[in-house]
């Protein structure tokens, strides 16, 4: 009935490397191709199109070394934060530091042949499904930070889920950065693979234990086979000294269909990249993302949808509220290639700013090689609509009142597109939290 | 679609004819000599000199642009003939002075330069190559105190207005094609409307690059002072020719406090041929400057022809209230790229800007729309509404849409919208069953399509730019 790695009962050594004798030979093959690769691309550099409004001099903390298997101090300070998460979900894979950590997560039993377990096991069990999803290659100059996660990965999290069978529960990653004596950058891999007519719910969940300086570069690989559906969510935690960088590069088939939301509820430097392939007739993605930004936050979320095949689908909804100093980024970019005729791409990003002091850059594109085609973007920069905070003071709320429920109404229009229940219900809490939820109102 | 629109645009060139008359050239290539060669030429002052010469300095320190969404050859700076003008007796005095076969050729072109000019009410400086021939109604004009002339009689007769306002708008080591301008410009408009004066006529320049391998360098000048208001218009052709020639202009806007400027271009540069061969390379960086309080410049421009064409008509919103407008239809068939489009950079308090951009793609047509949309700290109120259509002709057509908003104050209100399809089924069909032939259909459609630019043209040029979009029209429909 479940199949699940790693075995609870194993136990973990204080440090564990990636051995190379425990990794199979391609994998071995692939981080080493990867290696050089990086030392070819490098870090983005300052004047790159991608990073133009995101300053690339923090992402040097990126190459520093992985921190070791975190010890006992340190996972259980991770453990009250699992605690407030966990209960989303029954199955929730915790990594502290990029290490998967068994005696924190809850593994629940999946159907038939589904695999939900940490990437290390996976990878010493040799599954024959894990090699296809390491070679999956997109030619990005974005790619150098893949390479760095493929070539110093130490672990992370693996979801296959076979042909015809539905995953009733989503399954949650927990991971918790938590500070190390010495600065590190972690670097977890997230694998998922869904097969043909499956379906499942995976999230993310980023959190931070600490208030030093910590570091995340994540990579994640979705593989969607014809007819599959994924709903993809990650939140990642307001870290005032964090950097967290995490590309997603997905590849849709035949009529599956992907879901993707993100919720970025601050951080010193947040940056959610999102690259959706469209390789099959009817394939379709929808994706929506949120971002709260407060003090010097500086958040950035990025979408490249390439549609490939005829008769694809995308709709992308971005908005964000940037308070204080905050500081924030929506590039997006469509690409329908020649032949993907009959292809419909709506996206539509929405930008508030809350103070003197915030700051919006937004950069949707289109780039279309095919004449039947229908697209559209929209892009937007405001401040409340005075008129409609009018309109809330006549009817007696205060003007702060006013301003919070306009502002949670505004933010929580990307939210209504998560379709799991509890992820959604968890998010409206969080950002009524963060907005200072309008008082008196029901949250 | 039942029929195939892909051939639109594939009429001939119908001023495509060289006039033969013997040119005063410079040799090929690029040198300091050359820039001397050239100042000399036009008897320019020492500051003049010295201002092209560090200009070409700083142009061999930079890098040309990669960035734009085109696809040219490497373009061999050192066989451009940077200098070349129709041989002639010196100084025009007037109409009946000048070369009869260039009149012709403007006569060919609809120029209304003769007594057409007066019927059409439009004084025409005209740009052939490099040197201003005639301009007309340059009298009527003065007693207005309104000085409309060319640029190098400018600097003879208005040095220093022209030292003044010359590269303040675009600096010299601005951007690589500036920079060259900067060092080898030959001719162009200069306009200075004194204060309170509207200008009673639409002034108006014809550019045309006549003889084989040049490049025209036009510098364009305009300053509108305290409650002036003036309408330029601008329209270009080139004879055909298999090489590809450059055309890098550079064009300033100054408009002063309540002053408004409204800059209207018609371009038809050869496009090439049907294969993409020759064509005009237009690189051009046209600017204005909203000084004053309350001044507006507007730009409207329809680009049907050249081979590339890369320009972004620009507004620096500096004045309180001041207003900036940018309406553009670009047509890029056969082999032709287009990435153009507009930046509008907000300083001033409550200033407002408007964004029209409508491109066609067909054939093998490249049409990307590039725009900044930039609100600085200090533009309290500021707002900007910008849509850009596109309409794609034929599977191996391209529409691209680059917009980049820039927003550093929470009072401003920015908008952008951007949509992309073809002509529906549906429309046509409608309008075939009400009789129409398929080729009136589309053209009905496009300019319908057009019609928020057209309507922004001076009327002179709206019927202009109605035809010339017809005529790329003919023969879409087979």
């Amino acid at each position: 009935m479940t199949t699940l790695h790693p075995r609870p009962s194993t136990p973990t050594p204080a440090s564990v490397t990636l051995a190379p004798t425990s990794a199979p030979d391609w994998l071995t093959v692939i981080r080493h191709a990867a290696r050089l690769e990086f030392a070819h691309l490098g870090l983005p550099q300052a004047r790159a199109e991608a990073w133009r409004y995101t300053s690339v001099q923090p992402l040097e903390a990126l190459t520093r070394p992985t921190p070791p298997y975190p010890d006992a101090g340190r996972r259980s300070s991770a453990a009250p934060l699992v605690a407030a998460w966990a209960s989303l979900t029954p199955c929730s894979l915790v990594l502290v530091n990029g290490h998967f950590v068994p005696e924190l997560s809850r593994i629940a039993a999946l159907p038939r042949g589904a695999v939900a377990g940490d990437l290390k096991t996976a990878v010493a069990d040799d599954l024959p499904s894990l090699k296809a999803l390491f070679d999956l290659q997109t030619h990005d100059p974005g790619r150098g930070l893949t390479a760095l996660n493929t070539a110093s990965f130490v672990d992370g999290v693996v979801l296959l889920v076979p042909a015809g069978v539905e995953v009733p529960e989503p399954i949650q990653v927990i991971l918790i950065q938590v500070g190390e004596g010495t600065p590190t950058a972690s670097q977890p891999r997230l694998v998922l693979s869904l097969g043909p007519e499956s379906a499942a719910t995976f999230i993310e969940t980023h959190l931070f234990a600490t208030t030093t300086p910590v570091a995340a570069n994540v990579t994640t690989q979705v593989q969607l086979a014809d007819g599959a559906r994924l709903e993809h969510l990650r939140y990642c935690e307001n870290a005032p000294a964090a950097l967290h960088v995490e590309r997603t590069e997905v590849t849709v088939s035949r009529d599956a269909s992907y879901a993707s939301s993100v919720f970025l509820a601050g951080g010193a430097l947040s940056r959610d990249e999102l690259c959706v392939a469209l390789n099959g007739p009817g394939a379709k993605v929808v994706a929506s993302g949120l971002s709260l930004g407060h003090g010097r936050d500086h958040l950035d979320a990025q979408t490249v949808v390439e549609h490939h095949a005829p008769h694809t689908t995308s709709d992308q909804l971005y908005k964000a509220v940037y308070d204080d100093h905050a500081s924030g980024v929506f590039a997006g970019k469509v690409v329908v290639h020649p032949g993907a005729v009959k292809t419909d791409a709506r996206q539509s990003n929405r930008n508030l700013l809350c103070a003197d002091t915030a700051v919006a850059d937004t950069r949707p594109q289109l780039e279309i090689y095919a004449d039947d085609v229908k697209c559209s973007h929209g892009a937007t920069v405001g401040a409340l609509d005075p008129q409609a905070l009018f309109y809330l003071q006549s009817r007696a709320l205060g003007l702060d009142a006013a301003r919070a429920l306009l502002t949670r109404a505004f933010a929580a229009e990307a939210l209504a597109r998560v379709a799991n229940p509890g992820v959604k219900a968890a998010w409206q809490r969080e950002l009524g939290r963060r907005l200072g939820a309008a008082e008196g109102f029901p949250s | 679609m039942t029929t195939t629109l892909k051939e639109l645009g594939l009429t001939d060139y119908k001023f495509g004819f060289v006039t033969d008359i013997a040119a005063d050239s410079a040799p090929p290539g690029l040198s300091e000599d050359i820039i001397r060669f050239i100042s000399a030429k036009k008897h320019e002052p020492e500051w003049l000199t010295l201002w092209r010469l560090k200009s070409y300095r700083h142009w061999l320190t930079m890098e040309e642009p990669r960035w734009a969404h085109v696809r040219y050859n490497p373009i061999d700076y050192q066989q451009i003939i940077y200098y070349s003008a129709p041989s002639q007796r010196p100084g025009p005095k007037s109409l009946a002075d000048v070369d009869p076969e260039l009149l012709k050729t403007y006569d060919r072109l609809g120029v209304p330069l003769h007594e057409r000019a007066l019927l059409a009410g439009v004084a025409v400086d005209a740009v052939f190559d490099s040197v201003s021939v005639a301009t007309t109604f340059k009298e009527k004009l003065a007693e207005l105190g309104i000085i409309f002339c060319s640029f190098s009689e400018a600097v003879q007769t208005h040095p220093a207005l022209v030292q003044k306002y010359l590269g303040s708008v675009v600096p010299q080591g601005d951007n690589f094609f500036a920079a060259l301008n900067s060092a080898v410009f030959t001719d162009g408009s200069f306009c200075y409307v004194p204060k309170g004066v509207r200008c009673p006529m639409e002034l108006s320049t014809y550019f045309r690059i006549n003889a084989a391998k040049t490049g025209q360098f036009e510098r364009t000048l305009l300053i509108a002072d305290d409650g002036a208001a003036v309408s330029y218009l601008e329209g270009c052709t080139a004879p055909m020719r298999d090489e590809n020639q450059l055309h890098a202009a550079v064009v300033e806007l100054v408009a002063l406090g309540d002053a408004h400027i409204k800059y209207s271009t018609v371009q038809n540069w050869y496009p090439g041929d049907k294969n993409g061969k020759g064509g005009i390379y237009n690189f051009v960086t046209k600017r204005g400057a909203c000084r004053g309080a309350r001044s507006k410049i507007s730009w409207t421009q329809v680009e049907t022809g050249s081979a590339i064409t890369w320009k972004y008509p620009s507004v620096i919103l500096q004045g309180d209230a001041s207003v900036g407008e940018f309406y553009s239809v670009a047509v890029t068939a056969n082999h032709q790229q287009a990435d153009t489009g507009t930046k509008m950079i907000h300083i001033g308090k409550n200033t407002a800007s408007t964004i029209i951009s409508k491109g066609i793609a067909a054939g093998f047509g490249q049409n990307a729309y590039r725009g900044l949309v930039k609100i600085q700290p200090g533009a309290d109120g500021a707002r900007n509404y910008s849509q850009c259509d596109s309409l794609l002709f034929g599977d191996k057509s391209g529409a691209h849409t680059f917009p980049y908003i820039e927003v550093k104050n929470h009072t401003a209100q920015v908008e952008h919208e951007a949509t992309t399809s073809k002509v529906s089924d549906d429309q046509l069909f409608y309008l075939r069953q009400r009789g129409l032939s398929e080729e009136d259909a589309v053209t009905m459609i496009v300019s319908g399509f057009c019609k928020q630019v057209f309507r922004n043209l001076p009327m002179e040029f709206a019927v202009e730019a109605q035809k010339l979009l017809s005529m790329s029209l003919e023969g879409a429909v087979g």
